[in-house]
């Protein structure tokens, strides 16, 4: 399964992590293997800090912490056309011109204020996201809110997702329902 | 299997096909003693075993679900199927795997796979009553059913009572009561939606959907393995409870365990043989689909139950001096008069109500209404009717505006929505001449095998009966008081209701159909039809039980027959 060997490249980028001494120069990996996207571990690390932006930690870990732009990747890398995977490359470009153009550094370098000023005005479109068709930042911003919602640690530790026991009851009372 | 001799090769009973009805003629052959061989043109598929992504969670599925692209387009027809998704594709036929010719578009959803599409039903086991079985006599469309209520109650009681169906005695007499284990809930706004039509209408009743689920697990049930439905509602996966019925969690494990059954997967059958001295089918045509070989085998009665199409393909592909046109098929009928379910009309709204209760859980079922138009006589100025599924239910809405902190929480705390109701139609269509399948004249699948042809359409009737099934169900929801009725017509193509039916026709008249009483060819009395293909009408009910209740009764008549060597 796919999962798994992805799991294994987390595992063994972990693991070469442990091992090397910090001065070794060596380019940096990505830690999914993808089939159509061309991602370097810098672009990587650029998407873990814009779920970030979007979804932060709290006392709930954020969407990077989750997973989401991994799901991210695997999801535009799988489940699109050339033309949505084209403009979501343009789009984590965009995103670095226009933290360039605001405050004079790449996204990751900027300070959460100013990352979250970034995206905002994507969001709101007071940025135009891309002069062409496909608008990525809504694709973007979707998939990472359910990256976030679908992954393990908020399915399970926050909301106590459980595949059984399970049961139906027609008509509860909201209130004694909050937990489920 | 030594399959050098004709001996090692002969069987009493050949059963082509181990799906929905397959497995129930596998189980009856063999729980009498009777040797049986099963031939299933696909891969076993072992209960439990082989369910690869049944325990899998939510966050497991690496496109939580969805099917790569890639897949997609490869696929067309399959990803029509709401199930054809990243926990169930395995389960179904891919496009390209087995091509058929569409005169007229025809969404054709297959399981090549022991157990076939009984691991993907959607479960739901409505009986029959007589207002269906007397409505093409009474109707004057189809020819008359050979068989009335009568004839099969006893035999819906016989299957129900196996499969285990959950359902609640309503005491209708158009959808008769059967052996129910303990009803699945209604929500608030089910049963008001159900007073309401009390209330407002004659004769149309809302009700919890009869599904065959083991709601209460009884001794029959605890001795096939299977266990109590826990309502995970992921039916499709394959249940390592045996929490629904499949022939893949009962009835093909119980006739194995009777030493009797032989299950011959990677077995496609390319006709059956006619013995012309004899008068009678002495056999079966296999190709193996590994090998390409092909192979005979013999028996003395054969069950034909490969799905409703590749039934009629079977019987066509089975030419010989008699019957030139197909098996039994003196009368030219064979593949003809071929119907199904108009499943096109959906049906949504909202309820401003019952804001202070929600429902709990999740359930593999809903609600149900059964036909009420033209029920004890016809007052519309279309045939028959429909039958509708009815089902609410409030969802966690997540507000995503916004970024940072602000969409976090609002993320992790949604809101619950008003009360969102739907229904969607089954229509019952009207067998023609012209709704046919046959075998096209020039092209062959990878075995040699001509391929099927469909020329199946909707006609006049089917419109109205879905204009009737919006106006109707418009007027019902204004009376309850529901808001924001929508209506939808999905224009899909006949095939995805997977409710394909009829071609080798059940009738009293050899000249007007093809099977008898008993699910006899009229011409080639050792063969019997029980599946999807028998079908005279196909009323508006989901119609997996009747096929179960016919296999049943067909193999005990088939079996009485035997013994005084009729057969």
């Amino acid at each position: 399964m796919k999962r798994r060997v992805a799991l294994k490249h987390i595992m063994m980028a972990a693991a070469a992590v442990a091992v090397l001494p910090s001065c070794v120069f060596e380019k940096k990996k990505v830690s999914v293997q993808l089939k159509q996207l061309q991602i370097t571990a810098d672009q990587e690390e650029d998407l873990a800090e814009i779920v970030d932006t979007m979804i932060p930690a709290t006392d709930i870990p954020g969407a990077k912490a989750v997973g989401s732009h991994i799901f991210v990747l695997k999801m535009i890398d799988d489940c699109y056309d050339k033309k949505v995977q084209d403009s979501f490359m343009k789009g984590l470009d965009r995103i670095n011109q226009i933290a360039n153009k605001k405050f004079g550094s790449s996204f990751v370098k900027c300070s959460p204020q100013e990352r979250t000023e970034v995206l905002t005005s994507l969001d709101k479109k007071e940025t135009p996201s891309l002069t062409e068709d496909v608008d990525f930042f809504p694709l973007l911003k979707q998939l990472t809110i359910q990256g976030f919602l679908t992954s393990q640690y908020i399915m399970q530790d926050v909301q106590g997702f459980q595949l059984i026991p399970g049961h139906f009851y027609g008509c509860v009372d909201v209130q004694k329902n909050k937990l489920s | 299997m030594n399959i050098d001799s004709a001996s090692d090769r002969t069987f009493e009973v050949i059963v082509i096909g181990s799906g929905m009805s397959g497995g129930w003629a596998a189980k009856e052959f063999t729980e009498k003693g009777l040797k049986t061989l099963v031939l299933e043109r696909g891969r076993d598929v072992k209960h439990n075993k082989d369910y690869p992504t049944t325990n899998m969670n939510p966050w497991e599925f690496e496109h939580r679900g969805r099917l790569p692209l890639e897949v997609e387009q490869a696929n067309p027809i399959a990803s029509r199927c709401y199930a054809f998704r990243e926990d169930a594709a395995h389960f179904f036929v891919k496009d390209d795997e087995h091509p058929y010719v569409q005169e007229k578009p025809f969404d054709w959803i297959r399981g090549y796979q022991v157990g076939g599409k009984s691991l993907l039903w959607a479960r739901q086991t409505q009986r029959w009553s007589d207002f269906d079985f007397e409505g093409p006599a009474r109707d004057g469309f189809a020819v008359d059913w050979p068989i009335r209520y009568k004839d099969i109650a006893p035999w819906y009681s016989y299957v129900e009572k196996f499969a285990g169906i959950s359902g609640n005695k309503d005491g209708i007499p158009e959808l008769p009561d059967g052996e129910f284990l303990k009803p699945m809930e209604l929500t608030c706004v089910e049963k008001y939606f159900k007073e309401n039509v009390a209330k407002e209408y004659k004769n149309r009743h809302v009700i919890i959907g009869r599904c065959a689920h083991v709601t209460d697990p009884q001794p029959i049930h605890i001795e096939q393995g299977r266990t109590k439905c826990q309502h995970r509602n992921l039916c499709q996966r394959g249940c390592p409870f045996g929490g629904y019925f499949s022939s893949n969690s009962s009835t093909i494990p119980w006739a194995e365990k009777t030493g009797h059954m032989t299950l011959r997967p990677y077995s496609v059958v390319h006709s059956i043989i006619y013995d012309e001295q004899k008068g009678k089918a002495v056999g079966v045509r296999v190709i193996d689909s590994h090998s390409k070989e092909m192979i005979e085998y013999y028996a003395r009665v054969i069950f034909v139950n490969a799905a409703a199409l590749n039934t009629n393909l079977v019987l066509l592909n089975s030419t010989s001096h008699r019957f030139p046109k197909g098996l039994g098929n003196d009368n030219g009928l064979l593949g003809k008069y071929f119907a199904f379910h108009n499943y096109r009309g959906r049906i949504s709204a909202e309820y401003d109500g019952f804001k202070e209760f929600t429902t709990d859980g999740t359930r593999p079922n809903g609600g149900y209404i059964p036909r009420f138009r033209n029920v004890r006589k016809q007052e519309t100025d279309f045939l028959r009717g429909y039958a509708a599924g009815f089902s609410s239910f409030r969802s966690k809405d997540h507000d995503t505006e916004g970024l940072g902190t602000d969409l976090k929480d609002k993320l992790l705390h949604g809101k619950l929505s008003n009360w969102k109701v739907g229904s969607h139609v089954m229509g019952e269509t009207i067998p023609k001449e012209t709704n046919y399948v046959a075998l096209d004249e020039t092209k062959k699948d990878e075995w040699g095998i001509p391929l099927l042809k469909t020329s199946v359409d909707y006609d006049d009737n089917d419109e109205k009966i879905l204009k009737d099934f919006f106006e109707q169900f418009t007027e019902m929801y204004t009376k309850a008081g529901f808001t924001n009725i929508k209506t939808h017509d999905s224009k899909q193509a006949p095939g995805l209701d997977i409710h394909e039916m009829g071609g080798v026709r059940m009738g009293k008249d050899p000249k007007t159909s093809l099977l008898n009483e008993w699910n006899q060819l009229h011409a080639c009395k050792n063969v019997f039809v029980t599946d999807g293909a028998c079908m005279t009408s196909t009323s508006t009910q989901n119609p997996s039980l009747t096929y179960m209740a016919l296999t049943a009764r067909a193999a005990d008549y088939a079996m009485k027959e035997m013994t005084k060597k009729n057969l």
